[in-house]
């Protein structure tokens, strides 16, 4: 159960992050030898290094982008604000981004609006910040226009949202500003060798109109790129199979080896299958016992007319119901749980602050995908359990077992 | 009504072999109530359990009703025994966890009778052994008799042709093994219902139509 609602948090459309199934990470830069073969993937000796992306290559090669509903360029930083209520400087979460992050994530605003297109080109020095802040700064969220000293530039707010809890990893900020609003670490870009400019300290959040798009988003970035490469002799910028989707987003590293994410992948659903696993084998023991304890019963209906193929349906489906009910309960008993010890299941779970778990009720996870996946893996864990001792007592000797042999 | 062909049944483990049964030929008319007699273990029970289809021989063939019964699948053999066999065992085997109607509705469960034609037979054979009202009651609480009465409910609900009792007084006292051994009698006159009682009591076996007698596996007359 924790690990799915760990992977619905991570991938599913869930608070401000409503669209993640329309969603595509453009997030590093792989740079490799030229002329290798890189179709799998592996690199070995050709893997040359993996950053983030700068603004420059985002701006120029997929701000262009025909495809896409939307494309942000976003960069996670921590940043020094001076709270005026305190008299003193204090370290926040920001995020360096443009006016399209608005439309990507469903932000409530409080008060205020966001920055707009014009805002980000003029450079202009606006600011959204979070409820939390808003209190921590001013002591209420009515703060619109007031100023507010972020690593020591004077900006003016323009808005005020509601808090992103920290795992929602995506959106999670205290404080907002136009990335070109941003000192020169921030905008800065590396030169790799022959190919210049193409390395910094952002990455690139697309949102496709419909899932079916991404393909061609895909085949766009792939040809930008190129355009990229062209005059590159030494070195070579490579995708590696990026855009990711939510669900490859989570499990790729800078390691440069695309196999890792599924590598990765295929641990989880290990670790899945055990857990499934174990309690299957545990639970079919609890049915072997309890079919022997029945074999009399299953030989006098066969003596009466039931084929093997009854006795079968009927058992699994004694089970289903079982399980049916068993679930029921479980889910009461999870909402019971869930209430009197979420912060300490979710914190490290979720790599979030204790308070925000706050934010996240029960019937916020626990939705009807999640539901249907835990059910499903419920049947499917019923299933393995159950056909084994039914299929084995269905075509018990009756003689037998109504001898009790 | 009931053909036995040069039946042979070994039951075969890791080391032995027991000769259960060997070279068994007989016919059962229609409407015939026989008594199968012998000392334990000469074969008896196994004998019951072949023609019942409980179990299978080893070679030998037996036909009901003009149809073989060797080669039969699961599914067929199972309608066969539905339809055409009722079984009274020594121990009852009612189901603890049904009431005694459901028990008795069992072989129309798998018949696929509508639940309120399979509530008004099953009224009425209980009405015909006399247990109308105990209908509720669960096996735990009723006598040895009226377990075995309802047993023979059961095996009779679906009005099979053939009725096979093994030992269906071995577990009662005399009056009520008398009660019992008047139902299958009432059954087998009226219904014109064929019997096949495996039996250890002489008395109770001389008043059905014939006795056949085995020993060690073997039939004597």
């Amino acid at each position: 159960m924790m690990i799915i609602i760990w992977l619905y948090v991570n991938t599913g459309n869930i608070g401000v992050v409503d669209k993640r199934d329309r969603m595509l990470y453009f997030t590093r830069s792989y740079i490799v030898k030229v002329n290798k073969d890189l179709s799998k993937g592996k690199f070995g000796n050709n893997f040359r290094a993996s950053f983030p992306v700068s603004t420059n290559l985002l701006e120029k090669y997929m701000y262009p982008l025909q495809t896409p509903e939307a494309k942000s360029i976003v960069g996670c930083y921590s940043c020094t604000v001076y709270n005026p209520q305190k008299h003193r400087y204090e370290k926040m979460n920001d995020i360096y981004t443009d006016a399209a992050f608005w439309k990507i994530f469903s932000m409530r605003f409080i008060s205020g609006v966001p920055f707009n297109d014009t805002d980000v080109k003029s450079k202009a020095m606006k600011v959204v910040i979070d409820e939390t802040t808003a209190y921590k700064l001013f002591g209420k969220t009515d703060v619109i226009n007031y100023p507010v000293q972020i690593d020591w530039k004077e900006y003016r707010i323009c808005g005020v949202v509601e808090d992103v809890p920290s795992y929602l990893k995506e959106a999670y900020a205290h404080i907002w500003l136009p990335y070109t609003s941003g000192s020169s670490y921030i905008l800065q870009s590396g030169d790799f060798s022959d190919l210049p400019d193409v390395v910094g300290g952002m990455h690139m959040y697309i949102l496709s109109h419909d899932i079916s798009d991404q393909r061609e988003i895909r085949q766009e970035m792939e040809h930008q790129i190129q355009k990229l490469n062209a005059p590159a002799k030494d070195v070579q910028f490579f995708l590696n199979h990026q855009p990711d989707t939510a669900l490859e987003y989570l499990f790729r590293d800078g390691s440069g080896h695309y196999e890792m994410i599924y590598d990765k992948m295929k641990m989880v659903l290990i670790v899945l299958l055990v857990l499934l696993i174990l309690p299957a084998l545990n639970l079919s023991g609890l049915i072997v016992a309890r079919m022997r304890k029945r074999a009399e019963e299953i030989a006098v209906r066969r003596a009466f007319g039931a084929s093997t193929g009854n006795i079968l349906m009927q058992i699994l489906i004694e089970n289903f119901i079982q399980m049916l009910i068993g679930g029921i309960i479980g889910i009461c008993l999870s909402y019971g749980l869930f209430q009197a010890f979420r912060e300490m299941l979710l914190t490290s779970a979720l790599n979030t602050e204790s308070y925000e778990i706050s934010t996240l009720s029960f019937w916020h996870i626990i939705n009807f995908s999640t539901l249907g996946c835990v059910v499903f893996l419920c049947f499917l864990l019923n299933m393995i359990s159950t056909l084994v001792p039914a299929w084995y007592y269905s075509r018990i000797s009756i003689v037998n077992a109504l001898n009790k042999k | 009504m009931i053909t036995v062909k040069d039946l042979l049944k070994v039951y075969r483990t890791d080391e032995i072999e027991t000769l259960a049964l060997e070279n068994v030929n007989m016919h059962i008319g229609e409407g015939e109530f026989v008594s199968i007699m012998g000392p334990s273990g000469c074969g008896k029970s196994t004998l019951l359990n072949l023609i019942g289809l409980l179990d299978t021989p080893t070679a030998g063939t037996i036909e009901i009703c003009g149809q073989k019964t060797d080669g039969m699948k699961d599914k067929h053999l199972a309608d066969f025994r539905n339809r055409m066999l009722g079984f009274v065992f020594q121990s009852f085997h009612l189901i603890p966890s049904l009431n005694v109607i459901d028990n008795v509705e069992l072989p129309l469960l798998y018949r696929h009778v509508p639940s309120h034609e399979r509530r008004k037979r099953a009224e009425e054979v209980l009405s015909r052994v006399g247990l109308a009202h105990r209908m509720k009651h669960y096996p735990s609480q009723l006598s040895g008799g009226q377990c075995q009465r309802v047993a023979i409910a059961r095996a009779i609900i679906g009005n099979p042709k053939i009725l096979l009792a093994d030992e269906p007084t071995g577990n009662l006292d005399s009056n009520m093994g008398a009660e019992v051994m008047n139902i299958l009698h009432q059954l087998n006159k009226e219904d014109k219902r064929t019997i096949v009682m495996v039996t250890h009591n002489e008395e109770q076996a001389l008043q059905t139509s014939r006795i056949i007698r085995f020993f060690d596996g073997h039939q004597i007359n």
